[in-house]
């Protein structure tokens, strides 16, 4: 009976596999984590139904490289029928991003954001894709256009990812 | 079935793990006052360095925004910004509104889970959390009740003990 009872609390304790952790794992964990840490950058715009440019330029802390693992937009504004158009071009980046469409071509990318995730009214989930960064600084530019004329709205774009600190050496 | 004996086992090597490492919670609930900016701080543990792995946020739509000419919508207009205090530089360039950041899900919605987000703070750190509660600026004719707001963020994370 204790010995039943005893195993059961400890699955639903641990569940660790693998091997246990010592003191040399741990140190490698902190210097790895003391390399790597995660960054939000937003954007904020104000848009019409004409074209609407914003150009965020940001950079990065010294010797720390960035990768971008995703993207979430979050809209105040027009109702969920009538999204507005957006396009983002990253820049200083490799490879190249489906977002860098001009506002009149956009289609699939977006449209598969705002329909394909939504989550709570008006925000979408992350799309999750890998650009690299290789600069220390890099730009976003942002092209949003109310569906509805005479429309203002306002919009965000949260791009989030990882950076190393450069110490660690190249990543090309 | 595993005898007494190795689960005893499994269990003092259990213990003997978290002399490296273990997880844990840092939670913090707060009050964004409507119409204010401030801050807020969690101080860590003398234990080790926390490294922080994902967090959940909850938050609540007391404030309203009506349209011109319609009817009034809740809303939450909270914005957020974190910060380790030893570090000094936000983990953002700027504040995030809540919303994107947040744990969706509600009483109708499936929970997505934390967002995941890792940093590394010192032992005996500071988080620091910096929120701005002001209404927006009206775009179209709109108009903002800003109210009181109830934020709960949980960061979920591991610290690592020294000298363990």
């Amino acid at each position: 009976m204790l010995k039943s009872f005893t195993e059961k609390i400890y699955k639903a304790l641990t569940g660790r596999k693998g091997p246990l952790l010592d003191s040399s794992t741990q140190q490698e964990i902190l210097t790895a984590a003391k390399y790597t840490r995660s960054k939000d950058y937003i954007v904020e715009f104000d848009f019409t139904s004409s074209d609407s440019f914003k150009t965020a330029e940001f950079t990065t802390f010294a010797n720390w490289r960035f990768i971008l693992t995703g993207v979430a937009i979050f809209f105040v504004g027009e109702d969920k029928d009538n999204y507005p158009k957006i396009g983002i071009d990253f820049v200083n980046y490799v490879p190249k991003t489906p977002f860098n469409t001009p506002v009149e071509d956009i289609g699939t990318a977006p449209a598969s954001l705002v329909y394909g995730c939504e989550t709570d009214g008006k925000r979408f989930e992350e799309y999750k894709n890998l650009y690299y960064y290789l600069g220390q600084r890099f730009d976003i530019n942002v092209n949003a256009k109310a569906v509805t004329p005479g429309f203002a709205g306002r919009g965000y774009v949260l791009v989030t990812g990882v950076e190393f600190n450069g110490d660690v050496g190249e990543f090309e | 079935m595993a005898t007494l004996a190795e689960i005893t086992k499994k269990v003092n090597d259990l213990m003997n793990t978290q002399k490296f490492e273990k997880t844990f919670d840092l939670v913090r609930s707060f009050v964004a006052r409507a119409g204010t900016a401030d801050s807020f701080t969690i101080p860590l543990t003398q234990e080790g360095p926390f490294v922080e792995e994902s967090y959940n946020i909850r938050y609540t739509e007391n404030s309203t925004v009506t349209p011109d000419g319609g009817t009034a919508q809740n809303f939450c207009g909270v914005k957020l910004k974190f910060k380790s205090q030893a570090e000094g530089a936000s983990q953002s360039n700027d504040y995030i509104p809540v919303q994107l950041i947040a744990t969706p899900g509600t009483d109708e919605k499936p929970r997505y889970g934390a967002r995941p987000f890792f940093h590394i703070y010192p032992k005996g750190d500071v988080l620091v959390i910096d929120y701005d509660n002001r209404a927006p600026d009206s775009l179209n004719g709109e108009t903002y009740s800003m109210a009181d707001e109830r934020i709960d963020i949980c960061f979920n994370g591991k610290i690592y003990p020294l000298n363990g």
